[in-house]
Formats: structure tokens, C-alpha cells, sequence
């Protein structure tokens, strides 16, 4: 293989080369001395070339910081007779104007030559300006190649029109010239370069003081004339003549373009065409004689009318009128660069003649509704990992000032991080000015190399104007985009050595905080960045990694392993194993919740399932709707709620939180308050939902009971196809929610609400209808049902064998609760007196203050320790100066001559532990003493309360056989709630009917009750809520407001495993991770191993091989 | 060749070659003295964005092509043929490879990524002729150099003024001395596998 290089600096020969290419083989036989240049698209071929070739080539060589500083470079050096070229793309020249349009001014002692690449069609620039402009103003010579043959030649003929004319050269290159192949002859190469190194000293005329500066412009001016003297030949403006009718004046890639329709319209002979190798100034004797014979031209160049202005004007001056065609008659467009399909049609309807038809297209294919595939990070890229972590800590709702470079790509999603950007170095001044104009946050990202070019000015002036803005530089060590070029901060083989450190410049500048991060291994990463985020004034975060694709190139990318995907960890949820899936869609919130909780945890395992959701009766996946309204979203979040359980207003006020004594226990001790969450997320997230209903199954369903057991049951055997009839005894569904948990515990109208939204589903309630009594066993059966569900629940207090129960004014507690909650007058007295540790107990004590009871006391025979009631009740009892004595067990009430009461109670020991695992608690001999009270409530248990008429083996009915699938002794009858297990919570309630109908439906559809996977038996008789005081929430009537919810939501670690996800796809968005199947897949040849999938998988899934 | 010469367009994905494909078939006329041009864009395209080069052979010194102005479609990827379809003429051929590179934009959603018969199907509906290699019929484990495989396929049906042999000419001058046989062996095998849809 014949290198490139060998090639170019042969002394001759021929090469296929590119524009940019061939313009390096000009200078080189030019004698070029010194190069200097910034890479810019689609000029860094030019420096690329020289950067391997110049040390053969004793060719000065060096990539400056910006194009300003090369042009100053190449100025004194031109003025150290060295022969000087400069090149950079179009935008490039607006960074070096401040030189270059002074230049002409001091004149040039070596050749210089200033090469701007234009980019037409914005192929990768932020704009297409026209540089012909530029040369005008300056008053400077400009020629245009047309193919990388003329690129070398015009290369070379610059530098000697430079030294003839003593003014500097533009050499004007579009994208289509600098980056297409010709094939290129070669000139002979010089004995040695044109480095002179010998400076003339002539400082009033070189030292641009305005004196100076008056008397060379008139010098400038002489040059001018000289060059439009020199320029003015056939060399620099070719007529080809055809026809007579019209002359087409072009220029660079135009003319290709020209004669390319020439042919396709087989138009030859219509038209003769002018073609322009200098453009400035026009050769205009030649010009002018060209163009005497016609009457009609027509202009065809690319973007502004510069030929056409100009080439008219002279017309004009020289009384010759002719009618012109081109931008300003609208057959060309100004913007975007030509296509022979533009040059085509233009001539067409200039000449009036259509095309032959050589050319048809084979298809009209509408392209739009393809699939766009615009540019984006490679797989690997630190960038994408360090927007990440910038997202994760500082939210969404901040402005990001960008600039340009690879980086700029967090434009597209999922990145999504840009709003401003102008040209290079803008991130840093924008972001400055924005944090003063407005009130987001604003951070401005900038690249090492951006940082260097034209960074420095923006960061200081931030700070002498005690701006507040967050800097992150994404430094990679290299110049990537334009094709891995060095820079001051990143020299040396992969950009390994440092000349100029960012920190220094930071800290040295001024900045209050300068931070250094390495975004594949972000430990305390996002603490970092927003301490430097809140820091009050400039601060500096560098994120620094280098670019994969430098590095493998460079060959110093270090051996890394690849990494996998565990497919059976990806999207592994125990829920969905388990048969009940939330039922909601991946939401990028979430996900975006569940990244974060694992970047701020890196070290934390990654459960099979969430504790939260595992304590949970009825597995509703407390991290999903936590998570949810971390993200903001209320209507997910009670949707999954919904979907799960009937009853989230009801749960959200009065559930006794098994999940977040679970937390407390991940969480050391600081629980996440996830019932105030679920309250916030049902109060801003509440609408009626409708489900889908499975295929009916014409099977009717019974259910005894309108309490939360026999409530979920039906909703669930309602979804599942079946027709189900709820018969309840009182007035209203409900149950003990209604009955006998007092309004200010949990609201009626919420009960209400949530009852009624289960009618409109389309379930039957029927009210006031007591079984047993108006409907008889044998109508039930009688009347074609398929099974029976008991949920009466415990309906019953017990009065307990306590002498003297009988007496005035002793009343059962649950009795008492339901006349208080019906609204019925309820009687109060001075002292209550309140016997018994549930929540029976617990709630008539506080009914019993509210009703203005000056003193209430519970007394209980254990401690608080082995109160059934739960914990935070009886706080809330207490601070409401609720007394609580304990170990105290009443055995006799008596009557007073004044008509109150007394109640005789013993002292209580803890003993041994008795059935119900407690310690049993034995009377203390002789501690009996005397408790005063008007009014004494009996709260010490509940039973089923009554019989069914016509069922002597009634009992049976009450009788679970198989607790796992709540089926009797009748295999036709369930029973589920209170009355099967004892009186439990009402998340237990609801749990039992919703496992109760799974059984049933096994049962109606193959005979067989089954038992729902997901169901667990709660320990212990009674489901006897846990007493935790680790419980450190104390719900008080204070409600938790929004934005606390969203913070304490955050919290949430997002322990376990979750299905809704696709993180690494819709978060990370790494190209070398695609969907297979619905799981993650990594591309193993795209992937190289930069582990930042690994370190955000919220599943833990995504693994390093090996 | 013809009068109008031979104009040929390449497209593909950021990374694939294309550039080089079209530098392979420049370069091996070029030995042979005709004269060839090429436009090549590169620079944003690299990152895993839309490639687009052109060869225009025995004609002017324009590299660019029109719509309906190519005689020769080569893709090294499948939805990116379908992109640059109305490049051909009506006699256009395409030679195209089976292999989807699935844009981010499908990712997030896969059923948007047109199947492989869908494709088929509408590029047989539109020009002269179809042709089409499989990577996937590789040998595993081997690297495929899609790009060069894809000139291998042209030259099979002759839809390129050359010989093998001057290709490979050419190749041996354009890559390392590492890299050529594994190029060669793509070469080959385009040359043998590409089957006419």
C-alpha cells in the first residue's frame, strides 16, 4: 500500500485526491514554510495532512487554540519571509476577521494564503455564510477552484499572487470541492521551503497606530489596482462559447454543476458559459469582453448573489445592460447549497426547454414517514454519561447553554439538553446572561477543546460580573467531531499529556467552586454537581474521560470488558411472576426516578422485590406509585393504586402501613412516608376509571357482606368476568369503614365516593337486605347461583364476662362507635371510662372526647407493647390527653348512691406467652382499687353476631376448610374478612377478597378453587397489626402538601426489580443496547465496555462479562 | 461505458464504510484511465448519522447526482437503500444489504422499522433490479466487510465497468497490509452470495 503521505510529497506524480488533499500538494510546491489552522469541517483535512506530513516537509506545523491566533501566527512569520497558509472552515474566519481584515493593511513579505472552507447546505455548520463577502471587504484577491486539480494549482498560483500584489489570498473552498476526489497532476516540488527568517523592521508600517493605519490603506488601495491588473486574463476567466442566446457566469462548484445540465438538457449549443477561477477582484477587462455579446446571463452560484451583484454592477459601469437572471429573478435559491436538480431547472425555465429523459427518476418515494436516523452520541461516549448525572442532579426544569462539538448531540432525545447555542464559546456567555435574565437554573456545558478556543473570555467576564452559572466541561482529551485533533489541554498520543490545565485556568479565573468528575465512575457525582449548581456565584464541574473513539485509535483505550444483559433479571418483576402486574406502562419519570435512586445508591443490592410491595397483603407496589409521584405523576400513580385496590382514599387515610414499617427496616429507621404519598397522589390524581372486563361467563356470585372483604371480592370476580350480586344489611355498602371508623379518622364522603365508583362499574349492591332474614338459604341457592361468598365480617361486640356489664350506662364500645358514625345522639358524660386495646377502644375514647368527655381513660390489661390498636392511634389518643393505664384488667362495676360508677379493677403482671403468642397477663393479689367513671365503654371484641335462619349447619358456613382458598364445608361457599380469620385490618380485608375471588373463579370455572399466588396469610390469629414504634411518621391531622410528597418521594431507594422498564433505552438511549423480544440486548460490537448501562440498570440486570 | 458514463450513489450509516466503498470503485477506474470524481460528506455523519458518497465514472467533473440520476444504488443498509431510492433511474439497479442497523428512533418504538419484506418489496416495486447480500450468511465469527462486499456483489452482474481482479488491485493499495485479506475475503464473498431479489 502506497501511503497517502509518500504520495503527496513525491517529488512527482498523479493522485487521486481530495480537495483538501490537493491544496496541501499546492502549497508544498509553493514552498510553504509555516502552516497554522483550527480544525473546522470541512477544512481539517487540509491540517490533518500537514500535521503527519511537516516534519518531513521542514514545514512549521501547529493546530492553534483558535483561528485567530493562527492567523496572527501565519501574519508574523509571513513577515519573517516564510510562505504561510492558514485554513479553517467559513465560521472560522469570523474568529480571525479582527486579524484578517487588518492584514491587508501591513501587506505581506512571504506568500499568504488564507484558505476558508464554506459550507453550503449546513452539512455540519451552524450556518452558511457566504466568505466571497468577506474578501471584498478586506480587499483582498480570492480564487475559486472547481476540482481538486484546480485546488493545487490555485494553491499554488496564491502564494505567488500574494507576493506579486503583497496583499494575503483568500482560496474560497466549498464542502462539495474540499471533500471530493479528482484526480490531481503534480507540478514539481521546490528545492527547500520559503522560510526567509528575516524580519525587516518597518514599524510606521507595520505598527497600525491610526497614522500608520491611514497611509497604508491608500498603499492597500495601489495593491488592489495591481491585483485587478494581474487577475484580469483568460487564466482566471475561461468563455467556453455554445450558443448565442445566453452566457451563464459561475463559479467553484457551480460550473461542475453547470455543465452537468448543459448535458442533461443536451443544451450545448444553446448557451456559452463564463467560468470564474478569481473572484475577486472580477477580471473585469475580460469579463466585460466576454459578456459584450449577449443579451441575457444568467447567474449560477451557490447561496448569495455575489457574482451577480457584482458582475452587474460592472456591467452597468460600462453601459452594458443586459437581462439577468439568477437569485434575484428567483430561478436559484439563496440558501442551502446546489444540486444539479436546482442548476437543471433553472436553466430550464430560463431557456424554456425540459430535460431529456434520461434522467427520470425511477420513484417518487416519499421519504418523510422513514424513520429519521440524525446523528447521536457513539455507544461508549463519557458525554452521555456526564449529561446524565447533570440531569439526575439538577432535575429537568434548568436551562442548558450549549456549544459546539460532539457534546452538542444531548440535543437529541433522550438527552434532550440544549436550549441555546450561537457559535463557539457562546455556552459559557449565554449561560451567564441567562442565570441574570431569568429565574431557572442554567448550566453551560462546553467542551475541553471549545473551552480553550474561545472559553476563557466568557469565563472570566462571568466572573468579574459575579455571575451564578454552573460550567460543565465535558472534557473527552481530544478535538472529537472534526476528527481527533489536539489542543492546548489535551497533547500528546491520545491526548494524554496536559499543556494547560482547565482547573488552573477555573480556579485562577476565579471560579468559587472547580470541581473534576470522571463520569464512568460518578462516586459522590451528583453531590458535586449540586453543591457547585447552588454554589452562589461561577462554578466549574470538568467531567473528564476520554473519547473511546480517540482512544481506540490511539490504541490507548483500556481493556475493557463487554458487558450482557441477565435476560431474566431484565424486566423481572415478582408482582408479574406472581400473576399481578400493576398494569402500567413504562412512564420516563419512573424510569428516570428509578435511575437516579440507583446512581445515588451505587452500592446498594437490587432486591427480587421491592420490601415495601412484599409487606403489602395485597402486594400493591408501593415503589411504583412512590416512584410515580417522585416524577410529578399523580394520574399514573393513582391509577396504579386504583387498579390494585378499590378502596385508595381509604387505604391513603387509615391503612396501618405494614410496607412502610418494611422501609423503615431498608430505610435505617426513616421510613418513607408512603401512605401520606398515597393520600396526595389519590387527592391530585382522583378520576373514575374504567377496567377491562374479561368475557362474561353468565356465572353468578353471592357475596354476603358490603364491607371492604366482600367489596374487593366482587369488583375482582366482576373483572374476571362473572356476575356478581353484593347483598348488604344496612342502609349503605361500606361496612366498617362507615360504621365504626369515626369521621375524623378516615372522611365518609371518600367511602362514599369510592363505593359509588364500583357501582358504576356495573356491580350490583343491593342494600337493606339482611341475609338470612330477607332472603333465605334456599332462595340463594334456589335462584340458579353458582357460588356464595360470606363476608359478613365480625359484626358484634362481645360483652365480655365482666360483673355489673349489665348496668346503665356500661355500653358496648362498637354499638357506641356505630350510633356516633349514623348519627344518632350518643351519649357522654364527665368521665369516660374505656375497657379494652384495639381500635375499638381506641376510637370510642377519642369519639367519647370530642363529644366533650372531660376526662377519658383506656384501661388495658397488657402494655402498649401488646396493644392491638395501632401505634400511631393511640399517640394521637394521647396527645389528644386520651389517659392510658396499662396492666390493668376491670373485674366488677358498681353503681354509686350518686348514680356513677365505679369500676373495680386488678393490677396485671406479664406472664408466660398464651395462644396468641402474647405474654399472658396474671392478677397481682390485693392490687385491687377503684377507677370513677359516668360512663364506661366495653370494647373487648367482636363475633359474628347472628344466625342464618334455615341453616342448622349454619355453622359451617363460617368455617373455612381450606384457609388457602377460603372454601367451607360447603364447596359452594367462601367466606372471607373478619369472619374467617378474625378481625384484621382493612388492607387484610381487602387482600381476602380479592384472594377469595381468585379461589371462587378457579372454582366456577374448573370445579377447583385454587389459591392466588400472590396471596400470603398474615401472621398470627387476627392479623393483629404490627406496634411499631419505628414508625417515626406521626400522622396528625396535619396533611402533607405536594411538593413535600414529591420530596419525600424521592427518598424512595427504588429497592427492587420493576418490569416497567426500559431505562437503558429510553434514559440512557446507548446505541449499542436495542430491544430483543421486549428485553435489553447489547450489540457486542458496538458495545466497548464503558459500564455506564451497568451502573444505571435499575434491575440490576445489565452485567461486565467475565 | 456509455456516453453518460456510470453514476454511482452509496449510502449507509455513520461508521460502515461507505466513503471507502466509493473509494474503492474511483480508485480501481481511475488505474484504469478513466476518469472518476467523487463527493464524499463526512464529519457529523460519523456518529451513527446518514452517510452519503457518490462516484460519477467516464463523465464530468461534477460528483454530484442528480435525482433520477444514478445508474447504481449501493446501501449498506437496508433503510437507508430506501432512503436514497430516488437517486436511480427507472433502469436503476440497487445492490443493498439485509442487515438493519435500527436507528434510536425504532428502538424506543420497534414496530416503526420497516420489515425486511416490506422493504423488499417496495424497492422491487420501483426500480429495474434488486439485488441483495446477507451478512448474516457470513461465516460467524469472521468480520464482513459490508462495504466491500456490496462492490463484490455489483461486480458479479456486471453492473461495474471492472474486473475483479482490478478491484482487488486497488484494494491491496487502499488498505493495511492486516487489512486486506480480510477485505478480500469480503470482497469474495459479495461476490458469491448476492442473490437477486
Amino acid at each position: 500500500m502506497t501511503s497517502l503521505d509518500d504520495e503527496l510529497t513525491a517529488p512527482e506524480g498523479q493522485a487521486f485526491l481530495l480537495g483538501d488533499e490537493a491544496v496541501v500538494r499546492g502549497a508544498l510546491e509553493a514552498g510553504i514554510g509555516a502552516f497554522f489552522t483550527y480544525p473546522g469541517t470541512p477544512a481539517s483535512e487540509i491540517g490533518d495532512t500537514f500535521a503527519r506530513i511537516h516534519e518531513r516537509c521542514k514545514v512549521l506545523f501547529e493546530y492553534s487554540v483558535n483561528e485567530k491566533v493562527a492567523l496572527e501566527n501565519a501574519i508574523a512569520l509571513s513577515h519573517c519571509d516564510y510562505r504561510v497558509m492558514v485554513a479553517m472552515k467559513h465560521v472560522g474566519l469570523n474568529v480571525a476577521m479582527d486579524a484578517f481584515m487588518t492584514f491587508p493593511y501591513i501587506g505581506v513579505e512571504g506568500g499568504a494564503v488564507i484558505v476558508s472552507a464554506d459550507d453550503p447546505g449546513c452539512h455540519s455548520s451552524q450556518n452558511e455564510q457566504d466568505n466571497r463577502h468577506v474578501a471584498r471587504m478586506a480587499y483582498v484577491p480570492m480564487l475559486e477552484p472547481a476540482t481538486p486539480q484546480e485546488a493545487k494549482d490555485l494553491a499554488f498560483t496564491a502564494f505567488e499572487l500574494s507576493e506579486a500584489t503583497r496583499l494575503p489570498c483568500l482560496l474560497r473552498l466549498t464542502t462539495r470541492i474540499a471533500h471530493m476526489r479528482g484526480l490531481v497532476t503534480f507540478g514539481p516540488l521546490p528545492q527547500k521551503v520559503h522560510a526567509g527568517r528575516r524580519f525587516i523592521k518597518d514599524p510606521f508600517n507595520k505598527v497600525v497606530v491610526p497614522a500608520v493605519a491611514k497611509k497604508r490603506h491608500l498603499v492597500l488601495l495601489e495593491s488592489f489596482k495591481k491585483a485587478k491588473e494581474l487577475v484580469d486574463t483568460r487564466r482566471f476567466a475561461k468563455l467556453t462559447r455554445g450558443g448565442e442566446r445566453l452566457c451563464i457566469v459561475c463559479a467553484g462548484s457551480a460550473r461542475n454543476l453547470v455543465f452537468r445540465a448543459l448535458q442533461d438538457l443536451d443544451a450545448y449549443e444553446k448557451v456559452s458559459v463564463l467560468e470564474l477561477l478569481c473572484t475577486w477582484p472580477l477580471p473585469e477587462k475580460t469579463i466585460i469582453r466576454a459578456l459584450a455579446d449577449f443579451d441575457e446571463i444568467l447567474f449560477v452560484e451557490e447561496l448569495s448573489p455575489f457574482l451577480e451583484d457584482e458582475v452587474s454592477a460592472l456591467l452597468f459601469r460600462h453601459g452594458k445592460l443586459a437581462k439577468t437572471h439568477g437569485k434575484h429573478s428567483g430561478v436559484l435559491p439563496e440558501n442551502g447549497e446546489l444540486t444539479p436538480d436546482l442548476v437543471t431547472r433553472a436553466l430550464e425555465a430560463v431557456l424554456g426547454i425540459k430535460a431529456r429523459h434520461k434522467g427520470r427518476p425511477a420513484c417518487d418515494l416519499d421519504t418523510k414517514d422513514l424513520p429519521p436516523r440524525p446523528p447521536i452520541l457513539c455507544p461508549g461516549c463519557p458525554h452521555r454519561a456526564s449529561y446524565l448525572l447533570l440531569k439526575e442532579a439538577l432535575g429537568d426544569d434548568i436551562l442548558v447553554a450549549t456549544d459546539i462539538g460532539c457534546y452538542t448531540l444531548g440535543l437529541n432525545p433522550p438527552i434532550s439538553m440544549a436550549d441555546l447555542l450561537v457559535c463557539m464559546g457562546s455556552s459559557i456567555s449565554t449561560g451567564a446572561s441567562l442565570s441574570a435574565g431569568q429565574d431557572k437554573g442554567v448550566v453551560a456545558v462546553i467542551g475541553d477543546s471549545t473551552f480553550f478556543h474561545n472559553g476563557l473570555s466568557a469565563l472570566i467576564n462571568a466572573v468579574a460580573q459575579r455571575r451564578k452559572v454552573l460550567i460543565a466541561c465535558l472534557d473527552n482529551r481530544t478535538t472529537a467531531m472534526t476528527g481527533f485533533q489536539p489542543h492546548p489541554g489535551a497533547v500528546g498520543i491520545g491526548g494524554q499529556d496536559e499543556t494547560v490545565s482547565i482547573e488552573a485556568i477555573a480556579r485562577s479565573a476565579g471560579a468559587i467552586v472547580v470541581e473534576t468528575i470522571d463520569p464512568l465512575n460518578p462516586n459522590g457525582a451528583i453531590r458535586k454537581i449540586q453543591s457547585a449548581f447552588n454554589a452562589d456565584g461561577v462554578s466549574v464541574v470538568v467531567f473528564r474521560s476520554p473519547c473511546p473513539q480517540m482512544a481506540q485509535k490511539a490504541s490507548i483505550l483500556p481493556r475493557r470488558q463487554k458487558v450482557k444483559v441477565i435476560s431474566e433479571l431484565c424486566g423481572y418483576c415478582e408482582n408479574d411472576a406472581l400473576g399481578c402486574h400493576c398494569g402500567v406502562l413504562p412512564d420516563d419519570g419512573y424510569q428516570k426516578a428509578r435511575v437516579r435512586a440507583r446512581l445515588e445508591s451505587p452500592k446498594q443490592e437490587v432486591l427480587t422485590t421491592p420490601p415495601c410491595t412484599n409487606a403489602c397483603p395485597v402486594r400493591l407496589c408501593a415503589q411504583g406509585y412512590v416512584g410515580l409521584v417522585s416524577a410529578g405523576k399523580f394520574s399514573e400513580a393513582y391509577e396504579l393504586i386504583r387498579r390494585r385496590i378499590p378502596f385508595p382514599s381509604v387505604c391513603a387515610y387509615v391503612c396501618h402501613r405494614p410496607c412502610e414499617e418494611a422501609c423503615a427496616e431498608a430505610n435505617s429507621g426513616a421510613p418513607v412516608p408512603i401512605r401520606e404519598i398515597k393520600r396526595v397522589a389519590v387527592e391530585q390524581g382522583y378520576r373514575a376509571l374504567a377496567f377491562e372486563r374479561k368475557q362474561e361467563t353468565g356465572k353468578k356470585v353471592a357475596i354476603i357482606g358490603g364491607g371492604p372483604a366482600g367489596l374487593s371480592c366482587a369488583e375482582a370476580l366482576f373483572l374476571m368476568g362473572h356476575s356478581p350480586v353484593v347483598f348488604e344489611a344496612g342502609s349503605e355498602p361500606g361496612g366498617m369503614l362507615l360504621q365504626a371508623i369515626p369521621d375524623f379518622r378516615l372522611p365518609k364522603e371518600l367511602v362514599r365516593r369510592e363505593v359509588k365508583d364500583l357501582e358504576a362499574m356495573g356491580i350490583q349492591i343491593k342494600t337493606g337486605v339482611r341475609f338470612g332474614k330477607d332472603i333465605g338459604v334456599d332462595d340463594i341457592f334456589g335462584s340458579g347461583l353458582d357460588a356464595l361468598v360470606l363476608a359478613v365480617g365480625l359484626q358484634e361486640g362481645v360483652r365480655g364476662g365482666i360483673e355489673g356489664s349489665d348496668n346503665d350506662n356500661v355500653l358496648e364500645a362498637l354499638s357506641y362507635l356505630r350510633k356516633y358514625s349514623s348519627g344518632e345522639p350518643v351519649r357522654c358524660a364527665g368521665k369516660v371510662v374505656v375497657v379494652g386495646g384495639g381500635n375499638t377502644a381506641v376510637d370510642s375514647a377519642r369519639v367519647a372526647k370530642r363529644l366533650g368527655a372531660k376526662e377519658v381513660e383506656v384501661l388495658y390489661r397488657r402494655t402498649m407493647q401488646e396493644m392491638p390498636a395501632l401505634y400511631e392511634e393511640v399517640r394521637q389518643a394521647q396527645d389528644e390527653g386520651i389517659r392510658f393505664s396499662f396492666l390493668v384488667s376491670p373485674f366488677r362495676i358498681e353503681r354509686t348512691e350518686e348514680g356513677g360508677l365505679l369500676v373495680l379493677c386488678k393490677r396485671m403482671r406479664l406472664g408466660e406467652p398464651d395462644e396468641s403468642g402474647r405474654p399472658r397477663p396474671c392478677p397481682i393479689e390485693g392490687s385491687d382499687f377503684k377507677v370513677q367513671a359516668d360512663l364506661v365503654l366495653l370494647a373487648l371484641g367482636q363475633k359474628v353476631g347472628y344466625e342464618i335462619e334455615g341453616l342448622s349447619s349454619s355453622r359451617e358456613w363460617f368455617r373455612v376448610k381450606d384457609r388457602s382458598v377460603f372454601q367451607t364445608e360447603d364447596a359452594r361457599v367462601f367466606a372471607c374478612g373478619d369472619v374467617t380469620y378474625g378481625r384484621a385490618t382493612v388492607i387484610d380485608a381487602i387482600a381476602q377478597g380479592k384472594a377469595c375471588a381468585y379461589s371462587v373463579d378457579a372454582y366456577l370455572r374448573h370445579s377447583k378453587p385454587l389459591p392466588a399466588p400472590w396471596y400470603r396469610e398474615s401472621n398470627g390469629s387476627g392479623a393483629r397489626p404490627q406496634n411499631n414504634r419505628s414508625l417515626l411518621y406521626h400522622s396528625t391531622s396535619r396533611k402533607m402538601a405536594v411538593e413535600e410528597a414529591i420530596r419525600e418521594a424521592r427518598r424512595c431507594r427504588q429497592c427492587g426489580m420493576c418490569k416497567n422498564c426500559r431505562a437503558c433505552i429510553d434514559i440512557l438511549g446507548c446505541p449499542a443496547i436495542v430491544l430483543e423480544d421486549g428485553k435489553a440486548k447489547v450489540i457486542a460490537s458496538l458495545c466497548n465496555g464503558c459500564g455506564v448501562c451497568v451502573q444505571i440498570c435499575p434491575n440490576g440486570a445489565i452485567r461486565f462479562e467475565g | 461505458m456509455r456516453r453518460e458514463g456510470l453514476s454511482i450513489v452509496v449510502v449507509g450509516v455513520g461508521g460502515q464504510g461507505v466513503v471507502f466503498c466509493s473509494r474503492l470503485i474511483a480508485e480501481t477506474a481511475v488505474r484504469k484511465g478513466v476518469h472518476a470524481v467523487m463527493s464524499e460528506v463526512h464529519g457529523m455523519s460519523q456518529r451513527g448519522g446518514i452517510v452519503e458518497s457518490s462516484v460519477v465514472l467516464g463523465k464530468d467533473n461534477c460528483p454530484m447526482v442528480s435525482k433520477g440520476g444514478a445508474d447504481l444504488l449501493l446501501a449498506t443498509e437496508p433503510l437507508e437503500a430506501l432512503r436514497a431510492l430516488s437517486y436511480l433511474s427507472q433502469d436503476g439497479v440497487v445492490v443493498t444489504s439485509l442487515s438493519p442497523l435500527v436507528p434510536y428512533s425504532c428502538v424506543t418504538k420497534p414496530s416503526s422499522y420497516p420489515s425486511r419484506e416490506e422493504m423488499i418489496r417496495v424497492m422491487k416495486s420501483h426500480v429495474g433490479k434488486v439485488f441483495a447480500i446477507d451478512p448474516g450468511l457470513g461465516a460467524p465469527g469472521k468480520r464482513l466487510f459490508i462495504n466491500v462486499a456490496l462492490v463484490g456483489g455489483a461486480l458479479r452482474h456486471n453492473l461495474l465497468p471492472f474486473l475483479k481482479e482490478d478491484v482487488e488491485q486497488a484494494l491491496r493499495n487502499l488498505v493495511e497490509p492486516k487489512q486486506f485479506q480480510p477485505n478480500l475475503a469480503s470482497l469474495g464473498f459479495g461476490y458469491e452470495s448476492v442473490m437477486e431479489l
